[in-house]
C-alpha cells in the first residue's frame, strides 16, 4: 500500500484535499508543520544529547532522548553560535524549540532556538560565560603579562598556612639557596569562604610591594580548585602590581586565576622555581661582564701605553710605562683567575655540601650497628667540617680576589705621586708632549685626590724632563 | 607570555644594577672615551660586579608572614618553620 507521504500519520482530511483536489506531498508537509509549529508553539524541552553532529554547513543536528522516547533536532547556524559550550553526546540539555516537519523528509523534528546544559554542565557553562566576559574585558592579555623580576628579593606567597603546598615552595627555594625573603599571606584556598580570603590576601600582600607573588594550591578534585575560579579572585589578581605566579593543582588544570596571571606555572615548586630559576644563569653573566670589563681596561692601558711609550721613548721616561707594565700583568693575570674560577660557583659548593649533609640523615644511620654508627658519625662530621672548611677558604679567598682587584685601579697610580693632564678640561684630550700646550693653556691636573685647572706659564718642547721627576718613583 | 630581560626603567635595583654593568662594559669596550672617564667607569663597574655577585650568592632565606596588626593595618612576623619535614 502507498500512502501519500512518508509517515505523517493520520493527517486530518484536509478540505482541499479532495479526491479530485489532492494536495502536493510539500502542502502536506507544510501543513503538518505548522499545525505542529501552532499547537505546541516554541517549547523547552530536556533531555541528553545522543548522535550529536557539528555539519559543515554550521548547522548542528543530534537528537534528544530521555531513554524510551527521542526525538531529531536541528540546530541552525545562527543559532548555535550563541551556545557558549560544547555540546556532546551524553550531556543532559534543556533546549528551546519549536517543533515542525521538515519538509524534504516529512519527517518530525525540533528546530532548536537555544541550549543550555543541566547539572554539572550549568557549572561549566557559569564557569565558560565568566570567562568570556572578563575575556572581553582584556583581563587575559597577552600585553597585561608583566615580566618576571630577574632576582626577587621579596617572594610573596597566597596558599593555606598548613598546606603542603607552602612546604613545597619553601623547599624549592631553599635548595635553590636563593637569598629571598618569604612574606606569606594565609589564605583558606578551599570552601566558601577561600574566595574571599584569597582575594583579601593578594591584596594586602601585594600592598607590602613584593617583587612577585606566588598563588598557589596543592592538587586535588577540579571542584576543590573552584576559588580559583571565582571572579573575585581574578579581578583581584589583575588589580596587583606584584607579577602574579600561579601555581595550582595539577598540570592539567586550568583556572581562570591562571588565565589572569602574569606566569602560570603547572604545580607550586614549579611556580617557585620560575621565579628563581635564571640564578645560576645570573651569576655567570655577572662574572663574564666583570672579566670584559677588566679586559677592557687592559685593552685602554695597552694602548695609552703605546701613545705614552712613543712619547717618552726619546727622553728615556720609563718610569711611567714601566708602571703601567706592571699594572697590565696585573690585570691580565687577574683576568685569567676570574675566567677559571667561573665554573666552580659558591652556590655549587653549598649544594654539595647540603647533599652531603642531607645523606647523611641521623635517621639512615639510627638503623645500624652501634659501632658502625659511630664510625658513619665520625665520616660524616668529618666530611661536614672538610666541606665547611672548603667553603670557608673558598669565600675568604673571593674576598681576597674582591679587594685584590679593586687594588688594580690604575687610579692607584695616581697615590704614588703622578698625574694625569688633560687639556681645557676633565674631559679634555690627555697631554703626552708638551708640544701640544701653548702657554696661556688651560689644563686639568687629576691628583690621586682632587683635581687641579691651571695655566701653561712655559713650554719647554722636545726638552728632557726636569730632573727630580724622573726619579720620582 | 612574554619574558624579557628587563627594560631596567624602574624595576628593581637589581635590574638597574645588572643594566648599568653592561652599559659601562660596553662603553669600556668601545674605548672611545677620555681616560679619566675610562678610569671612573672602570672602578663603578667593579664596584657593581660585585654587588651584583654578593647579591647571588646570598644563601639565607628568611620566612615571614602576614597578619593584622592591633590597628588595623598588616604586619609581618617571622615564621618559624620546622627546618626538615622529612
Amino acid at each position: 500500500m502507498r500512502p501519500r507521504g512518508p509517515d505523517p500519520g493520520e493527517v486530518p482530511q484536509a478540505r482541499p484535499g479532495s479526491r479530485l483536489a489532492p494536495l502536493a506531498v510539500r502542502d502536506l508537509n507544510r501543513a503538518a508543520d505548522a499545525v505542529l509549529g501552532d499547537a505546541i508553539g516554541p517549547v523547552w524541552v530536556r533531555g541528553e544529547l545522543v548522535r550529536f553532529l557539528a555539519h559543515r554547513s554550521g548547522h548542528w543536528y543530534f537528537s534528544l532522548t530521555d531513554g524510551d522516547a527521542s526525538v531529531s533536532c536541528a540546530m541552525f547556524r545562527g543559532r548555535n553560535r550563541r551556545v557558549p559550550f560544547e555540546p556532546r553526546d551524553g550531556l543532559e540539555v534543556v533546549v528551546l524549540a519549536v517543533p515542525g516537519v521538515y519538509e524534504p523528509q516529512g519527517r518530525y523534528q525540533l528546530v532548536v532556538e537555544a541550549m543550555e546544559p543541566l547539572g554539572a554542565g550549568a557549572a561549566a557553562l557559569a564557569l565558560e560565560q565568566l570567562r568570556r566576559r572578563l575575556a572581553a574585558e582584556g583581563l587575559f592579555d597577552e600585553d597585561r603579562k608583566r615580566p618576571l623580576p630577574l632576582l626577587p628579593r621579596t617572594i610573596g606567597v597566597v596558599t593555606s598556612a598548613d598546606g603542603a603546598a607552602l612546604r613545597d615552595v619553601l623547599r624549592v627555594l631553599r635548595r635553590r639557596f636563593a637569598g629571598v625573603r618569604v612574606l606569606l599571606a594565609p589564605a583558606t584556598v578551599q570552601g566558601k569562604e577561600a574566595p574571599v580570603e584569597i582575594a583579601e590576601s593578594l591584596s594586602r600582600l601585594d600592598r607590602q610591594r613584593p617583587d612577585v607573588i606566588l598563588l598557589v594550591r596543592g592538587g586535588g578534585a577540579r571542584e576543590d580548585l573552584a576559588a580559583f575560579d571565582d571572579e573575585r579572585v581574578v579581578r583581584a589578581i589583575a588589580a596587583c602590581e606584584a607579577p602574579i605566579v600561579t601555581g595550582i593543582g595539577h598540570e592539567i588544570d586550568t583556572t581562570l586565576a591562571d588565565l589572569a596571571a602574569d606566569v602560570r606555572a603547572p604545580t607550586p615548586s614549579a611556580a617557585a622555581e620560575v621565579v628563581v630559576r635564571e640564578r645560576e644563569e645570573l651569576l655567570e653573566r655577572v662574572r663574564s661582564l666583570r672579566a670584559r670589563l677588566v679586559r677592557a681596561m687592559r685593552h685602554r692601558l695597552g694602548a695609552l701605553r703605546g701613545r705614552v711609550r712613543e712619547a717618552t721613548a726619546a727622553r728615556g721616561l720609563r718610569a711611567f710605562p714601566l708602571r703601567l707594565q706592571r699594572l697590565l700583568a696585573h690585570l691580565a693575570e687577574l683576568d685569567r683567575r676570574l675566567d677559571a674560577r667561573v665554573r666552580t660557583t659558591l652556590a655549587e659548593r653549598r649544594r654539595r655540601l647540603a647533599g652531603l649533609a642531607g645523606r647523611l640523615s641521623p635517621r639512615a644511620l639510627a638503623s645500624r650497628v652501634a659501632e658502625r654508627r659511630s664510625r658513619v658519625g665520625a665520616v660524616r662530621e668529618a666530611l661536614v667540617a672538610a666541606a665547611r672548611a672548603g667553603l670557608e677558604a673558598r669565600r675568604a679567598r673571593l674576598g681576597r680576589l674582591a679587594a685584590r682587584l679593586e687594588g688594580m685601579s690604575p687610579l692607584r697610580v695616581l697615590g704614588r705621586g703622578y698625574a694625569l693632564v688633560t687639556r681645557g678640561g676633565p674631559g679634555g684630550p690627555l697631554v703626552t708632549d708638551a708640544a701640544a700646550l701653548a702657554p696661556g693653556d688651560a689644563i686639568h691636573v687629576r691628583l690621586a685626590r682632587g683635581a687641579v685647572d691651571a695655566r701653561v706659564e712655559e713650554i719647554h718642547a722636545g726638552e728632557e724632563a726636569p730632573p727630580g721627576r724622573e726619579n720620582d718613583r | 607570555m612574554t619574558r624579557k630581560t628587563d627594560t631596567g626603567k624602574n624595576g628593581p635595583s637589581f635590574e638597574r644594577d645588572l643594566a648599568r654593568l653592561e652599559e659601562i662594559v660596553q662603553e669600556l669596550e668601545e674605548g672611545d672615551r677620555p681616560l679619566e672617564e675610562s678610569l671612573r667607569l672602570f672602578e663603578e663597574g667593579i664596584a657593581l660586579a660585585r654587588r651584583l655577585e654578593a647579591r647571588l650568592t646570598e644563601a639565607e632565606q628568611r620566612i615571614e608572614v602576614l597578619v593584622r596588626a592591633a590597628d588595623g593595618g598588616d604586619e609581618t612576623v617571622p615564621l618559624e618553620l620546622p627546618e626538615d619535614g622529612s
